[in-house]
């Protein structure tokens, strides 16, 4: 532990003492408040509808606070906390080799877990504490701008938030450190790690179009498909009649739809970025499709998010295994 | 070590390094580069784990456990620090790490380093990156210390200099010092004994005079008198083979009778200026040893 410590908090001054760092954290943080900034705007427009009720139509609804943080959480979380997490660990191993102090620094009464697992644990705070800068700054940005204080269960939203988003930057910082530990070369680790995240990006649009190559619509009549209907009169006479058979071919057509969609989301589930993205969706309550029309609880949307988030904390968990593995294995 | 082997896949680089090391000692490991020096090191320190055999330090079977990285000090030979670090911070990271409590200012300054203590590392030559390699190697406070190739990339000043330290850490400080080099000059006057390694194995062992025995490599010693006659009969007396100069002779010893001779020239009263053993003579018992002299 005492080890492990060492070299956490080396990495954690590494970090916070880093021009790099600073930059890619200001940056971050101002494209965070930038987002929620957008959102205000989102929210005070909605606002003035619902204020102003509607003459034809159903009533606006009111927006919620928390709908101000939909443009962070849906584009410049995955986006650009991904490259944070990645630029924090694309060199966390490789440069101790290209450096060439991974040497010396073994020589001493350390073991080789307790380096690795100090970089890990120093990432994961680093990351949770970047999040908790932005999320901190963003709600009192939102707060500010639409003066409007969130409930408790806008509180609890947010915090579900922001630790599916640690592990989302987990994940990257897993990823970053394997290639970490795979590639020679710092800088191949950290361009392996972008094109991966462009990857993610792409996934859904990516899986549509397998989807559509695997699962063609042959016909050319998108409308109605003839068919012959016989009847027999009552003096035995048989009449024929060409009629249209909609049904049957919609089915068929239903059908592929179907299995592009579920083909879709099947591979999506490999992406991170995409679970990353339904979990937050479904925690900002702004997917949803009740029977009643009310809007689900924070528990409600939780228990539908967990799946997602069990899937991308296993991924995450995945990436550290995999460094720790390899790490473990390998000479010097 | 005992028949201590190493392969990378199937290059066999160490092929059963058996030698020993006395205690307080300076030890030179000599070889040709990629003959298996730097991995042979890394063993040891349990940075690498051996394919087979034994290393015991101080009785003890090396296990790769904490406590033995602890009585070993270790200079790599590309020393490297955390260069956007002052060389006070890469000590006291160290320190942290070896969990000892070293005083940072005498290692500092046995090192000629107390002025530059607070200048970043990555500003400092490569000499004095050596040093503060050298202080960092005595932070665990350990028995033994390697410097592996210590003297690549120095200047004959830095050389010098890193020879001096060396002796001061070893007689002053109490440490068994093992260094390796493939260029025997640089190590001979600093060493009280030498492995030779070739072709994954130690060739030969012991003292220069040892080596020099065991290949039949001949040492000189060089007399420089005014009192030449006298100093030619007890030569002859001897029955040693010499070649004689203006003041000076060049006397064959295949034994190593410096000691015989120069009580019996002290013992006539003869003036001596200059009385030394033939200096290349570990050079050629290396080049024969490791198929460099054929």
């Amino acid at each position: 532990m005492g080890s492990m410590w060492d070299i956490g908090r080396k990495q954690l001054e590494d970090s916070f003492s880093s021009k790099k760092f600073l930059l890619i954290l200001g940056l971050f943080l101002v494209l965070s408040m930038g987002s929620v900034y957008m959102g205000v705007e989102e929210y005070n427009q909605q606002m003035e509808n619902f204020e102003g009720g509607s003459n034809y139509g159903p009533a606006p609804e009111k927006p919620s606070l928390i709908d101000v943080f939909g443009p962070l959480v849906g584009l410049n979380l995955p986006l650009a906390a991904a490259i944070l997490a990645l630029l924090l660990s694309y060199d966390s191993i490789s440069r101790e080799r290209e450096d060439e102090t991974i040497e010396l620094l073994l020589s001493y009464p350390i073991y080789r877990d307790e380096i690795i697992n100090g970089k890990f644990v120093a990432g994961l705070f680093t990351v949770a504490t970047a999040l908790l800068i932005a999320f901190t700054a963003s709600s009192g940005l939102a707060i500010y701008l639409t003066g409007v204080l969130p409930t408790a269960e806008q509180i609890f939203r947010l915090v579900f938030l922001w630790q599916g988003s640690v592990i989302y930057m987990g994940f990257f910082f897993g990823l970053g450190t394997l290639l970490s530990v795979i590639l020679n070369s710092s800088w191949r680790a950290l361009i392996t790690g972008l094109v991966v995240l462009l990857l993610f990006l792409a996934t859904p649009f990516l899986s549509g179009i397998m989807a559509d190559t695997i699962y063609p619509i042959e016909t050319d009549n998108p409308g109605v498909s003839t068919g012959v209907s016989r009847s027999v009169s009552a003096g035995g006479a048989v009449a024929v009649q060409e009629v249209g058979i909609p049904n049957r071919e919609e089915n068929k057509r239903q059908e592929i739809y179907d299995k592009r969609e579920n083909f879709v989301n099947q591979v999506s589930k490999f992406s991170a970025t995409t679970s990353f993205q339904n979990f937050a969706s479904t925690m900002l309550g702004t997917d949803y499709e009740g029977e009643t029309g009310l809007k689900p609880t924070v528990w409600e949307n939780l228990s539908s998010a967990l799946g997602y988030l069990i899937f991308l904390l296993s991924e995450t968990l995945l990436m550290f295994t995999g460094s720790y593995t390899l790490f473990m294995r390998q000479d010097l | 070590m005992e028949g201590v082997k190493k392969s990378y896949g199937d290059f066999e680089v160490l092929k059963g390094i058996e030698f020993s090391v006395k205690e307080g000692e300076i030890f030179g490991i000599l070889g040709p580069n990629g003959v298996g020096k730097t991995t042979l090191f890394q063993t040891v320190l349990g940075l690498l784990r051996q394919d087979s055999g034994t290393i015991k330090i101080k009785g003890t079977e090396h296990t790769q456990s904490k406590e033995i990285k602890k009585k070993i000090g270790y200079l790599p030979s590309d020393i490297s620090f955390y260069e956007g670090m002052t060389a006070r911070e890469n000590l006291e990271f160290f320190t942290e790490l070896a969990k000892t409590d070293p005083d940072l200012d005498d290692l500092l300054e046995l090192v000629g380093l107390e002025k530059d203590s607070d200048r970043a590392v990555g500003d400092f030559s490569t000499g004095m990156k050596k040093r503060l390699g050298i202080a960092q190697s005595m932070i665990k406070d350990p028995e033994i210390i390697i410097y592996d190739e210590p003297t690549t990339g120095l200047d004959p000043q830095g050389k010098k200099a890193f020879k001096d330290l060396v002796k001061k850490i070893n007689r002053e400080r109490g440490k068994t010092v093992i260094i390796s080099s493939h260029i025997t000059t640089e190590i001979d006057t600093l060493c009280d004994r030498f492995a030779i390694l070739s072709d994954g194995k130690v060739e030969a062992c012991g003292t220069r005079q040892e080596l020099n025995n065991e290949t039949d490599t001949d040492s000189y010693i060089r007399l420089k008198t005014d009192d030449v006659e006298a100093s030619e009969e007890i030569l002859e007396d001897m029955g040693l083979e010499y070649e004689a100069g203006k003041k000076k002779f060049e006397i064959l010893a295949e034994d190593d009778i410096r000691s015989e001779l120069f009580d019996r020239l002290m013992e006539k009263e003869i003036e001596v200026d200059a009385f030394e053993m033939e200096e290349e003579t570990l050079e050629t018992t290396y080049l024969k040893l490791t198929g460099g002299g054929k």
